[in-house]
């Protein structure tokens, strides 16, 4: 395991929120797993809008609340989960992440509710009506900034 | 006779073993197409078969679902017995010395099996050491294995598959058409645990 990074960001509105992840696009390869949290509201779509826009993705972003699983095609591949409805480690195992992680760069909503060594943590914390904390943990040293 | 599916790994493997001890097999490099319709009647007559046994992994996620959703639908079609194998038993019977069997997990890590003991997951490093390896590996996990100072077995030291599946026939557990369960190992813990 590398060595890792860590950056602290307030963003002021969703568009600044989704700017932000557009500028970390161009460090998620292949296999980069992220673990977003956040509670609702917080952002969590929105920050997945703007890394998918950096990827190059185009299209809808929507949160796949009942899909669990969208994949966006792109020159990395980005699956899009949410764990919202899941909780049990089986209903977790039936989602295939690691075979995803295989194909692409995934990204989860609700992620604070698993843990995986190397995974990146983007946590998104309401500081205000528009205002966010975006704490991003635990991101592979080649994310230098 | 029985036909034998393993699509739990980059291989895709049927099998056909008879009582009168005949075997046939067809082995594939296969990603997403696996074409086990046809493969399954180049090899017999459908309406001969007497059971199907499916390998229920642990393996590839999506390989698995497509191997045994074939398997039941077929012996459900036939009305013939289902029966469930293992895909580390199935590589440890291809040796013919005590060998960890080895199956891709995704991410370049392994599930592994020692005779007689229970299925690991982990990074090729995490393997025990001691005996020989057998498994159908990536070529960068197996250079990742042979890296960590384990000896892969090769296939000229090897007993076919359909060798491997027959000798473990006998010992399959039949299955409910409705309540297969696949052989998966988590690699990622929930938070509550």
């Amino acid at each position: 395991m590398g060595t890792t990074t860590s950056r602290e960001l307030v963003t002021g509105s969703p568009e600044e929120t989704e700017a932000a992840a557009e500028g970390l696009a161009h460090h998620v390869r292949r296999g980069d797993l992220l673990l977003l949290g956040g509670e609702m509201g917080a952002g969590k779509t929105t920050f997945v809008r703007g890394l998918a826009r950096g990827m190059g993705v185009s299209g809808d972003v929507m949160s796949p609340t009942f899909q669990l699983v969208r994949v966006y095609a792109g020159e990395v591949p980005l699956a899009h989960v949410d764990l919202y409805r899941l909780s049990t480690a089986d209903e977790i195992a039936d989602l295939g992440l690691d075979e995803l992680l295989d194909q692409g760069a995934v990204v989860v909503e609700w992620g604070d509710r698993i843990r995986d060594a190397g995974a990146v943590r983007v946590a998104i914390e309401v500081v205000g009506e528009h205002r966010r904390r975006l704490r991003i943990e635990e991101a592979p040293s080649r994310w230098c900034w | 006779m029985v036909l034998v599916i393993d699509t739990s790994s980059g291989r895709s493997a049927l099998a056909l073993v008879g009582q009168d001890g005949t075997l046939a097999q067809d082995v594939i490099a296969a990603r997403r197409e696996h074409h086990l319709p046809a493969r399954t009647r180049a090899l017999a007559d459908p309406g001969l078969l007497t059971a199907v046994a499916v390998s229920l992994g642990p393996g590839s996620f999506t390989g698995l679902r497509v191997g045994v959703s074939y398997g039941v639908g077929l012996a459900m079609g036939l009305g013939v017995p289902l029966l469930g194998l293992g895909s580390l038993d199935l590589q440890a019977a291809r040796a013919c010395e005590p060998a960890t069997a080895l199956v891709e997990a995704g991410r370049g890590r392994l599930y592994w099996q020692e005779p007689g003991g229970e299925p690991g997951l982990g990074e090729p490093a995490e393997l025990p050491a001691g005996l020989p390896a057998v498994g159908w590996l990536e070529e960068a996990t197996a250079a990742a294995v042979r890296a960590a100072g384990r000896r892969l077995l090769g296939d000229r030291e090897l007993a076919g598959f359909a060798e491997a599946a027959a000798a473990l026939l006998g010992r399959a557990p039949e299955l409910g058409y409705d309540t297969v369960k696949l052989k998966y190992m988590q690699s990622f813990r929930t938070v509550q645990e």
